[in-house]
């Protein structure tokens, strides 16, 4: 009954977010190509580069529990399926738990680092976007991350999104 | 413990993770981050590193072509603008043995003159050319040694990012890198080429020669090919007339391609929507395995180890075309576990005092190490390219896809000894100048 | 060490200019001019290229710990050091040993508050930012329009100037530049040559009211720099003291350089006139009251760092 009810909320918000990586791109190339045509009419848009940044950064972020909750990370299965049932289960489950400990550092330390930059003002170089909230967005991310995979080391085998 | 041996061991732990199928890129990070940690004694500093490492390439300027590109080849997939222009390739070379493989090979070629980076070519090849070639019953195997191996021509054919790199650090001209670049490019596309034929003519069952109809039918086949020359027009045209950087060129194709595709009546929300997930997938996958790959490289430049390699190698007494080599093979040795721009970066300081020594000419050595690098980016554990288009075709193994890239790399071999005894086909056109 | 001495500190220090360039050097000649003065007691790696930290990640990496020592540019982290911001401004530098003198002295006379979680070592910064172009600017009208490369300060500069900014790294510069993508880069004249710009430009134009900087900063890991002993402290400082000239040296001689690399292919050098400089000062003058009324909204001595940076900006670099 948990699961059933866990299962369903970080799918939404998975989706919710692989739809904010994808608006993301959508104006990365927006704000690209109006960049170039307004440059050839001697309207200045300084700072496209920043925008790129901000939004490449969110796309990548926002795309990660996506990426994840489909199992679209690359692995080399090769060895692995030569090995027997029981011995796969007890690695996958070692292999998933490092990976959780990754996340759990990631996430942790985007807070930190965003809370950091935070209280040194940090921005991007031309349009003084600051810098702060997109760790914090990007620790969101990998707390979602975490949630995913919490999902596939409780149900071997199965993805949290079909791909 | 020394640092070198702390090195050691991680490659053990970074292999050993591999093999029990931990995803790459985490595989890296988490090896790079430990490693950094029992180096520097401080498990704090490894722990900002792998957050600081994830948001600068994350937010990179330059990597912003990974998602653009492969958003371009996505919509160029699902709008069936791909499946035209192989049907035209297939039309016209179906009869050849492998000759969707060669066609492949020469699109990867001429999207290289648009796209600086080695795993954006092979992400957006990989989209566009991977469903056609199974749909022609190509092997997997051979299939996806074309595009990563194509995919590679990438860096060699200009504009690329790791000449322009080697150039800054070497002193030498960007274009005449560029221009050595383009001739050495042609002769790999050749030779991968004529692999390819020959490999299916012995083999029949890896790229089947078929009927390709009649002669009315081939002509009609060639409609299919003014959309992707259209977007390939905008994209090199708008570069070349000084309309935007080689980065930007990445926007407009992708704009150019959802253009192209509304009016051929050929995108709907849910093609949009399908093209969007496909991409952030893809290139989220990507940039996690670059991201791991940049956390290893700063712990393998903490172990000092490839400088100190470097160095022992450096002071070899030996003949100057044996050390040139020695180097070389240094770099296809290192190549498959770092990344291309990070090995550039740490290693060619430290042969530039004896490449200076040794008279060799700069320019031709940058061909050689791209060249070098390429073998790199498709050789297993750490090959780039291969887990891009792994990630980009699901029922495709790594292995298999692995084994499909040793005879490239076998050609990518050859071409560099050819390149090494020729200097004249890299060197002729930049002497031009 | 050399006599077999096993040190007693190993400190590491990230540099983002690539090894081969003069001031990655001057970092390992620091490194061993240390090495040497604590008879092997302290040892400094340097890295070079960015392989430890980016240029960007090079002072957040220094604080927490990442390397010990970093060496970057003050601008990448737009934000972090508001008062230091305004060394870089167009205060019409002539060199870069008066530049770089300018940034020590400035630092060490207000001791910002942005560099108080880390050990400030010392500052270096280029000589003048010039206009290097595709075609001939007689005079500041021609700037109408143009298309310049730009982030930052230079982007505010060029937009200030009627310009279009257009931001880019510097690895895409040069083909910017030879397409045509954008007309114009604001660079010091060393850059002409060590990103080889010069051989696709065609004029070199100095604008003296536009003469920026950019400064650099070395710093030290704050709780790595208390865990030295106060002789070490005493020695590094004294280095220190002694470096920072130096670098400047050493960009004046890269702009020098810079120089005979373009004058060698022939491209043409030319000035604005008193009146036309007269221009681009009121046209940029706005910088440098934004900044201090930035500034004093922060509660930071805005007006006084103004009335300091006229005053240090006066001197030449000679002869300190
Ligand atoms: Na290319
Ligand atoms: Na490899």
């Amino acid at each position: 009954m948990f699961w059933r009810g866990y299962e369903l909320v970080v799918r939404r918000i998975v989706w919710a977010l692989a739809a904010l990586s994808g608006l993301c791109l959508l104006l990365l190339v927006a704000v690209t190509c109006v960049d170039i045509v307004l440059r050839r009419f001697d309207l200045a848009f300084p700072g496209a580069v920043d925008l790129a940044q901000v939004l490449g950064c969110l796309c990548v972020a926002a795309a990660l529990p996506y990426t994840t909750a489909v199992k679209g990370h690359i692995a080399v299965e090769y060895f692995f399926r030569r090995l027997p049932r029981r011995w796969r289960v007890f690695f996958d489950t070692c292999t998933r738990l490092l990976g959780i400990a990754l996340f759990a550092i990631l996430a942790w330390q985007s807070f930190v680092y965003g809370s950091e930059l935070k209280s040194m003002h940090k921005m991007t170089m031309t349009l003084n976007i600051p810098w702060f909230w997109v760790l914090w967005t990007m620790g969101v991310a990998f707390v979602f991350v975490i949630l995913v995979k919490l999902f596939h080391l409780t149900h071997p085998g199965k993805e949290l999104i079909r791909p | 413990m020394s640092t070198f041996a702390i090195g050691i061991i991680g490659f053990v732990l970074l292999l050993l993770l591999l093999f029990l199928s931990m995803p790459v890129g985490f595989v890296l990070a988490v090896v790079g981050c430990a490693g950094f940690a029992v180096i520097t004694g401080s498990p704090a500093a490894a722990f900002h590193l792998v957050v600081s490492v994830t948001h600068d390439t994350f937010s990179k300027y330059d990597y912003s072509v990974i998602p653009l590109f492969i958003f371009m080849g996505q919509v160029a997939f699902h709008s069936g603008m791909s499946k035209r222009l192989f049907d035209a390739a297939y039309r016209w070379l179906g009869r050849l043995p492998g000759g969707l493989g060669v066609a492949t090979v020469g699109a990867c070629a001429a999207f290289g003159a648009i796209c600086g980076s080695g795993p954006a070519t092979a992400a957006t090849m990989a989209a566009v050319a991977l469903p056609e070639m199974k749909k022609h019953k190509y092997s997997l195997e051979l299939s996806a040694g074309a595009v990563a191996a194509g995919g590679s021509l990438g860096m060699l054919i200009p504009p690329s990012v790791v000449m322009i790199v080697y150039g800054f650090m070497t002193e030498q001209s960007p274009a005449k890198l560029f221009l050595a670049g383009v001739l050495p490019g042609l002769l790999y596309v050749l030779l991968f080429g004529l692999y390819i034929v020959w490999a299916c003519w012995r083999n029949p069952a890896l790229g089947p020669a078929a009927p390709v109809g009649t002669f009315r039918e081939q002509l009609r086949s060639l409609l299919g090919v003014i959309d992707p020359l259209l977007l390939f027009a905008l994209v090199m045209g708008g570069m070349f007339c000084g309309w935007f950087t080689p980065i930007e060129a990445a926007a407009v194709g992708a704009f150019g391609s959802l253009v192209i595709a509304a009016t051929r009546r050929r995108l709907s929300w849910h093609i949009l929507w399908r093209s969007l997930q496909e991409t952030v997938r893809t290139s989220c996958m990507v940039l996690i395995i670059i991201t791991g790959a940049m956390i290893f490289g700063r712990f393998l430049a903490v172990t000092r180890l490839p400088v100190t390699l470097a160095g022992y190698l450096a002071e070899l007494p030996l003949p100057g075309w044996m050390i040139l080599a020695f180097i070389l093979a240094f770099f296809v040795l290192m190549g498959t576990v770092v990344d291309a721009l990070a090995l550039v970066l740490m290693t060619i300081p430290v042969f530039l005092p004896i490449l200076q020594t040794l008279n060799v000419d700069l320019v031709w050595f940058g061909v050689m190490v791209v060249t070098v690098v390429q073998i790199g980016v498709i050789s297993p554990p750490v090959g780039v390219n291969v887990y891009v288009v792994c990630g980009m075709m699901r029922d495709l193994p790594l292995q298999t896809a692995f084994r499909g890239c040793v005879p490239f790399m076998v050609v990518l071999l050859l071409g560099e000894a050819i390149l090494f005894l020729v200097p004249q086909i890299s060197l002729w056109l930049p002497n031009l100048m | 060490s050399k006599d077999g001495k096993k040190p007693e500190f190993v400190l590491t220090y990230s540099v983002f200019y690539s090894s081969t360039h003069v001031h990655s050097r001057l970092a390992e000649e620091w490194a061993k001019e240390i090495n040497q003065r604590s008879d092997g007691r302290i040892r400094v790696d340097v890295y070079p290229g960015g392989v430890l930290s980016s240029a960007q990640e090079n002072f957040t990496s220094v604080l927490n710990g990442v390397s010990d020592l970093g060496m970057s540019c003050f601008a990448y982290t737009r934000g972090m050091f508001p008062m230091i911001e305004g060394v870089d401004l167009p205060w019409g530098y002539r060199n870069g040993r008066q530049a770089t003198r300018v940034a020590n002295e400035f630092i060490s006379k207000f001791q910002p508050q942005e560099l108080s979680e880390v050990a400030f070592m010392y500052a270096h910064a280029h000589g003048p930012g010039l206009l290097a172009s595709r075609k001939e600017v007689p005079g500041p009208e021609t700037l109408k329009g143009m298309t310049i490369r730009g982030t930052g300060l230079s982007a505010q500069m060029v937009k200030l100037l009627g310009a279009n900014p257009v931001g880019m790294s510097q690895g895409e510069t040069y083909e910017a530049l030879r397409k045509g993508v954008v007309d114009g880069t604001l660079c010091p004249i060393e850059t002409l040559e060590g990103w080889k710009q010069g051989e696709v430009i065609e004029y070199i134009t100095e604008i003296s009211a536009m003469a920026y900087t950019t400064a650099n900063f070395v710093v030290m890991n704050k709780s790595t720099w208390q865990k030295l002993p106060p002789e070490l402290q005493e020695i590094i400082t004294a280095v220190n003291a002694q470096w920072w000239d130096k670098h400047g040296q050493a960009w004046d001689q890269a702009d020098d350089s810079g120089r005979a690399f373009v004058t060698g292919m022939g491209k043409n050098f030319s000035a604005f006139t008193p009146e036309q400089n007269a221009q681009v000062t009121q046209a940029l003058a706005p910088l440098f009251q934004e900044w201090a009324d930035k500034l004093s909204a922060a509660g930071l001595p805005g007006e006084e760092a103004l009335a300091a940076l006229k005053e240090l900006t006066r001197g030449d670099g000679a002869g300190q």
